[in-house]
């Protein structure tokens, strides 16, 4: 077992570690974890080469997809998330006079059930547990369909920062 | 900031009845056997009955462990809530009983919840046990939730009763097997101790390490 004990930096935020990234590919391995297990600081996993080992961060840190836990000379071990089910809205056609009723009334059905959402280019982004949520939030947003575009995907999933909530 | 060691921490949740208490009660025996030393924060709704259930049995009857490290909690609400979208309540207990017994290995927080709401905020648990018992059918692993889906290790007791209810434990496998994939399931009867090594030799792994326990606290 090998113990990590601090989060080193991350291979696509930092070019330092993507360069070192790039340099030890051959000696890289990658533990799996899903979001709930990104805000924990103690656990133990197995990585995709089967090495062992037991993660205790600092109280409070958050991993995040890509985040480096452990770097020696012969072993960079990376922090992979699961990709998870989520719907993607996208704003399809939207008028001036529509600019601000239509995106607050996304946000407030959104927000009404406390998921935790991602912003891309003109696409919100949030976890579902099933497909069949597609539906339900295709008929919640009503006549703001003329709108938008709703469609289930699968992806790493990380929220905003400032956007992240309790989910039910 | 608290300038205290933190302390392994498990969440144990499921609905009342469905055995929390009695697993508490067989598990912390086998690792007290070990050498751990454990403390216990429980959430409850209006009553401490169950905090003081585990004080009596564990601390007073079997000497296990002081009596102050059994702690009952009255949340005032649903309890899931005080583990999940609040935690302050329990983090306040934690953090009291990681100040004062420093030589502690281990605290298992108890908290009732259904198997829709139930999980443990990441800030409270580094672990999450769910619980069920065969008495509500063997349709309930499949029904999925919060509960069922995100636990690391799912406990399903009362295996004795699925005879006289007409449960098919293999049904509930096999469905524990689709619902979480490559996440462990554990059958227990508590009342007689069967499977509660399994559930903790999960807890001595995962979350302790296998590590050595550490010294006898000082009186």
């Amino acid at each position: 077992m090998i113990t990590a004990e601090s989060i080193l930096g991350n291979i696509y935020r930092d070019k330092g570690m993507k360069d070192k990234y790039k340099k030890m590919s051959s000696k890289c391995e990658a533990i799996r974890i899903n979001r709930l297990e990104s805000q924990r600081v103690r656990m133990r996993k197995t990585s995709d080469k089967g090495t062992d080992i037991a993660l205790t961060l600092p109280n409070g840190s958050h991993m995040r997809h890509g985040d480096v836990v452990l770097l020696t000379d012969d072993k960079m071990v990376i922090v992979e998330l699961e990709p998870e089910k989520v719907a993607v809205v996208e704003i399809t056609h939207l008028h001036d006079e529509d600019a601000i009723e239509v995106p607050v009334r996304i946000g407030h059905t959104i927000g009404n059930l406390h998921r935790p959402i991602k912003l891309q280019d003109d696409r919100i982004i949030f976890p579902i547990q099933t497909d069949s949520e597609i539906d339900m939030f295709k008929k919640m947003f009503g006549e703001l369909m003329h709108h938008l575009e709703v469609r289930a995907d699968k992806m790493v999933f990380e929220p905003q920062e400032e956007m992240d909530v309790h989910e039910h | 900031m608290s300038s205290h060691k933190r302390i392994p921490r498990v969440g144990v949740g499921g609905p009342v009845g469905s055995g929390k208490t009695i697993l508490i009660e067989v598990i912390v025996p086998i690792l007290a056997k070990k050498g751990y030393k454990v403390g216990i924060i429980s959430n409850d709704v209006v009553s401490r009955e169950d905090a003081d259930r585990m004080r009596k049995n564990l601390a007073t009857e079997q000497g296990l462990m002081p009596e102050d490290l059994v702690v009952g909690l009255a949340t005032g609400g649903c309890p899931h809530t005080a583990v999940r979208e609040d935690p302050s309540m329990n983090l306040a207990a934690v953090e009291e009983m990681e100040s004062k017994h420093p030589y502690l290995d281990l605290i298992l927080i108890e908290s009732g919840g259904d198997n829709i709401t139930t999980t443990f905020s990441p800030a409270l648990a580094d672990y999450f046990i769910y619980i069920i018992d065969v008495s509500s059918g063997d349709k309930y692993p499949r029904k999925r939730g919060l509960g069922i889906e995100t636990a690391d290790l799912l406990v399903i007791n009362k295996i004795d009763l699925a005879p006289a209810i007409g449960a098919d434990l293999k049904i509930m496998e096999r469905d524990a097997k689709i619902v979480r994939p490559n996440k462990p399931y554990v059958f227990v009867n508590c009342k007689t101790g069967q499977g509660a090594k399994e559930v903790a030799d999960h807890i001595m792994h995962d979350v302790l390490f296998e590590q050595t326990p550490k010294a006898v606290a000082k009186k």
